[in-house]
């Protein structure tokens, strides 16, 4: 399987970390607690779809709101494939980071 | 309470930025994602206020949509530059099939856009006069004690004003009279010529919206004898000089002020005038010019406008103008029936209106006629498109079985072939639009117009046409390959169906249908105009010179200069008279013996100068004689009536009969009955008309020789310049008068006759392409046929047998089509040609025969191939 790209990887986590209440404007707020930065929502949707497609992610809709113009909630979960895929990324990570103590710019 | 009203109002997001939101992301239609910025924005409400909130709503779709645009639009180029790089491909490939397609395409294409700037022009007209909406022209439909109603635009000098002061709901009026013969203005040495001379109100420059360059548009026309010169005709007098304030001088000695200059009257308006004189001047007592009639209840001469306000109830207005009618002119109360003509409708809405005179018509039957047949000339074209490339299906369909199995959908396969079609669409534009650049100094002299386009309209209104076409034509062929099952295309198991050979028969019968139709159509119109213009008028027209001498010196010494050119053994006959035969005349009132004095009968009028109208132009006694030297009193009393009005009075024996002419003859007597001739064109029956004496000596009339036309009017205008000298020598032919009048007819006859061609050209293409390519995919059948001892006669026969059944079954359905169509044309006649089933016979068999014969050819090209070349490779 191919590997998960940083921005899947971080998207996969801000809905984990989220569990139950993993919907678009949610998720963008925890990214931006992450990175600092705004995402676009289309950004956020095109990518959310693509992990959808590559089953990684499933999705369930809410009961329509008023606040939100009368529309529903699309709430995001992690499926196997989708923890597997963290996992994954995760020890390669690690073991690239293996051993190295800083790589002498982590104090500027 | 209120601020929280307010508050709510503004709670919702931009409009059009969420419907953009939707439109890229709708999450299957349930559009979570429209909710969560909707929820987004409530926040930013919150945080920032509602107007920095819709502007962060604004610029987050901003954000979200503009890559994925960018990145539709930048695979959405990559795929249509790979489609057309297949459509080229094909073009080349193929040239043949390429070469009928453009061909056709570019021709249906020309003629629309020639066509539609012939229409767009017949129905610009007039649209410049910003009230034209509220305009109306007063017209009437007047009712002749025998005979058939008419309609008729001219109305009397007294209405104008009468209606104004009565009717709060008109607004203004304005009376306009084009003078009946044209004026000669001297200039210096030189006289310059003006037909267009026409009486106004003073309030014409407000009431129209033609432009006054210099003077005052609400004095200018005030004074009697005030003249505004439009601009051409200001510099022809006048070179640069600005010429307000100059006299100007006409041959007979009256005195005009220029108190203005007009813009030149749009090409596009139906009132044209080159110059515009005070109606103060017609005046009696006021100016030179005085004409009691012009200013009195009967005289029925001028055209009267009438602006309405906003509000104003049509109708009511229409019924309330009757009373107009009974309070002045009570004696015609039942012959006159006021209407309001719409300003807009004037130019096209006038063919059946009688008295229209120095006004330009259109006719909008014929813009009507045009247009559609440009359309069907458009459809035939793109019918071929439709048939070639759904023939050509079965071999392009490998193409598209291996672009399927490559992983293309059914939308891209359907794009492709759409872009094709676009390419052939686009290519055939921009050649008709260069076409119609090149053809349109032609196609004006045969419109008579003068139409002018330049070329970002053209390559605009092109491009229109080939997106437009190319989805119409393209989409049946595109359907028809994205639709075909891929396993059978591989594996070559594709043939023909039935419903597709229904498709492809009808369209080439409709071709047909509608080819033959604009031929035979071409055939009677021809036939009828020739009827026309050979008919006999009842008098010779031919080699008959008309000088007009009603203004110049000549005039009083016509009989002086009539003996002069009698010298001339190439003029055979002379004959002075104010009133032309066949070039109309006015009517009036007689009074008939028996008859009683409250009757109406109005009957055209002809004065004449001498006797020796009958002979010079050969007309007829029916009974009586003719007026004669030999009788002195012919000159004070004697009357010829034409049959017309003789059967009208119902007189079995006339001669001998009282008739007086209020005005003109008193105690006339009728000394003969002369043979009905044509005064107007053949449109119109013969109207009753009356011949007396009365000199006033407008025109001479010579009949000259046919040969040596040249010299004689060389001598004529010799002895012209000797009595008349400086004043202009004019004069016409009576014959190509005549053809002037059926001007529009002929017009169209022209036109017709050059779509009509182009629509069997573009049939026939399409035939060609169509044969061709059956009779290469039957080309091992026919080999094997010959092989077996088929005859060449059989295989022709074998191949041309469905299209020969489909042209002669579209022959036959088109003939009462066509039969209906020129019926209804030739009701506009009162004299036509027969209409007999012969002639449509004739019509069909040769609109026919061009295409019979591109299938006889083809096909016995395709009989004569050597077996050999068919079948020998596998």
């Amino acid at each position: 399987m191919k590997l998960l790209s940083r921005q899947e990887e971080m998207l996969l986590l801000a809905v984990w970390r989220l569990q139950h209440d993993a919907y678009g404007v949610l998720i963008r707020e925890k990214l931006k607690e992450i990175t600092g930065k705004e995402w676009a929502f289309g950004a956020i949707f095109t990518m959310l779809d693509r992990l959808v497609h590559k089953e990684l992610l499933t999705s369930y809709l809410t009961d329509p709101t008023p606040e939100r113009g009368g529309r529903s909630k699309r709430i995001y979960q992690l499926t196997i494939d989708g923890k597997k895929a963290l996992v994954e990324i995760k020890q390669i990570e690690k073991a690239m980071w293996e051993g190295i103590e800083g790589i002498g710019l982590e104090n500027n | 309470m209120k601020n929280e009203n307010v508050k709510k109002k503004n709670y919702t997001p931009p409009f059009f930025a969420e419907l953009i939101m939707k439109y890229f992301f709708p999450d299957k239609g349930n559009y979570s994602t429209v909710g969560d910025l909707h929820e987004s924005f409530f926040y930013e409400i919150k945080e920032k206020g509602v107007f920095k909130a819709k502007w962060w709503y604004r610029k987050e779709v901003i954000r979200s949509v503009l890559p994925l645009f960018i990145n539709n639009f930048y695979w959405g180029t990559n795929m249509f530059i790979n489609y057309i790089k297949m459509g080229f491909r094909n073009i080349f490939g193929d040239k043949a099939y390429s070469f009928i397609n453009l061909t056709g395409l570019t021709i249906g294409f020309a003629s629309f856009i020639l066509i539609s700037l012939f229409v767009y022009k017949e129905y610009s007209f007039d649209n410049f006069h910003k009230n034209g909406d509220r305009i109306y022209r007063l017209n009437k439909v007047f009712t002749p004690l025998v005979g058939e109603q008419e309609l008729h635009p001219i109305s009397s000098g007294m209405m104008a004003q009468t209606i104004v002061n009565n009717y709060p709901e008109v607004e203004s009026t304005v009376r306009v009279f084009p003078w009946f013969s044209d004026v000669y203005f001297k200039k210096e040495q030189n006289v310059l010529r003006v037909s267009s001379f026409i009486a106004v109100d003073s309030n014409f420059f407000s009431f129209f919206d033609f432009k006054l360059l210099k003077g005052n548009p609400h004095t200018a026309l005030i004074e009697p004898m005030s003249v505004v010169l439009s601009e051409e005709t200001a510099y022809k007098l006048f070179g640069l000089k600005d010429p307000v304030g100059e006299t100007l001088i006409d041959l007979n000695g009256n005195n005009f002020k220029v108190t203005g200059v007009a813009e030149n009257a749009p090409e596009n308006s139906h009132l044209q005038y080159e110059a515009l004189i005070s109606w103060s001047s017609t005046v009696p007592g006021a100016g030179s010019f005085s004409m009691r009639w012009l200013n009195n209840w009967l005289a029925q001469a001028l055209y009267t406008y009438i602006t309405v306000k906003s509000n104003a109830d049509i109708n009511s207005l229409e019924n309330k103008l009757q009373d107009i009618i009974k309070d002045n002119l009570l004696q015609k109360v039942d012959q006159y029936q006021l209407y309001l003509q719409p300003f807009r409708d004037i130019y096209l809405g006038s063919s059946d209106i009688l008295y229209t005179r120095k006004i330009l018509a259109g006719n909008k039957d014929y813009v009507k006629l045009f247009f559609v047949s440009s359309i069907l000339i458009l459809v035939i074209a793109s019918f071929n498109y439709i048939n070639l490339t759904s023939a050509r299906s079965l071999r392009r369909a490998k193409e598209v079985g291996v672009r399927k199995t490559l992983g293309a959908s059914k939308r891209q396969i359907l794009k492709q072939f759409l872009s094709e079609s676009l390419l052939f669409t686009v290519v055939s534009s921009a050649v008709a639009v260069i076409m119609v650049k090149l053809l349109l100094p032609f196609f004006n002299t045969l419109a008579q117009i003068n139409h002018t386009v330049d070329w970002s309209l053209l390559i605009l209104y092109g491009l229109f046409l080939s997106v437009t076409i190319s989805l119409v034509s393209g989409i049946y062929p595109a359907l028809l390959l994205s639709n075909i099952k891929l396993t059978k295309t591989l594996k070559g198991q594709l043939t023909a169906s039935n419903s597709r050979a229904l498709v492809r028969k009808s369209t080439i019968a409709f071709q047909f249908v509608i080819s033959i139709i604009l031929i035979t159509c071409t055939i009677v119109i021809n036939n009828q105009m020739d009827f026309i213009l050979n008919k006999n008028m009842g008098f010779q027209k031919d080699q008959m010179l008309v000088l007009s001498i009603g203004n110049t010196e000549i005039s009083n010494r016509a009989e002086v200069f009539k003996n002069e050119l009698l010298k001339n053994s190439a003029i055979l006959s002379a004959t002075v008279t104010s009133t032309v035969p066949g070039l109309g005349t006015y009517g009036a009132n007689i009074k008939p013996e028996g008859k009683s004095e409250e009757e109406d009968w109005t009957c055209d009028m002809f004065r004449i100068d001498d006797f020796d109208l009958l002979n010079t132009f050969e007309m007829e006694m029916a009974e009586g004689r003719f007026f004669s030297k030999e009788f002195p009193s012919d000159t004070l009393n004697g009357i010829v009536i034409n049959e017309a009005l003789a059967k009208n009075l119902g007189w079995e024996n006339p001669v001998g009969k009282r008739l007086d002419i209020p005005g003109d003859i008193e105690n006339g007597r009728v000394i003969g009955v002369i043979k009905d001739f044509h005064m107007n064109s053949l449109y119109q029956p013969v109207d009753p008309l009356v011949i007396f004496y009365q000199p006033r000596a407008q025109n001479i009339i010579l009949k000259l020789n046919a040969a040596n036309v040249a010299s004689t009017l060389k001598f004529v205008e010799n002895k012209w310049q000797s009595l008349a000298a400086g004043y202009p020598f004019e004069y016409e032919f009576l014959d190509e008068t005549f053809e002037n009048k059926y001007i529009s007819d002929l017009k169209m006859r022209d036109m017709f006759s050059l779509f009509a061609g182009f629509a069997i050209f573009v049939s026939c293409l399409g035939l060609i392409g169509l044969v061709t390519y059956s009779s290469q995919l039957r080309a091992k059948e026919i080999g094997i046929r010959k092989v077996l001892g088929s005859s060449t006669k059989n295989i022709v026969y074998l191949l041309s047998k469905e299209f020969i059944i489909i042209v002669g079954v579209s022959a036959v359905i088109s003939l009462p089509v066509s039969f209906y169509l020129m019926n209804k044309w030739l009701q506009s006649f009162a004299y036509r040609m027969d209409l007999n089933l012969t002639l449509f016979l004739f019509a069909g068999i040769i609109s026919a025969l061009p295409a019979i014969f591109v299938l006889i050819l083809l096909t016995l090209k395709a009989a004569n191939t050597n077996p050999v070349e068919t079948i020998k490779n596998e």
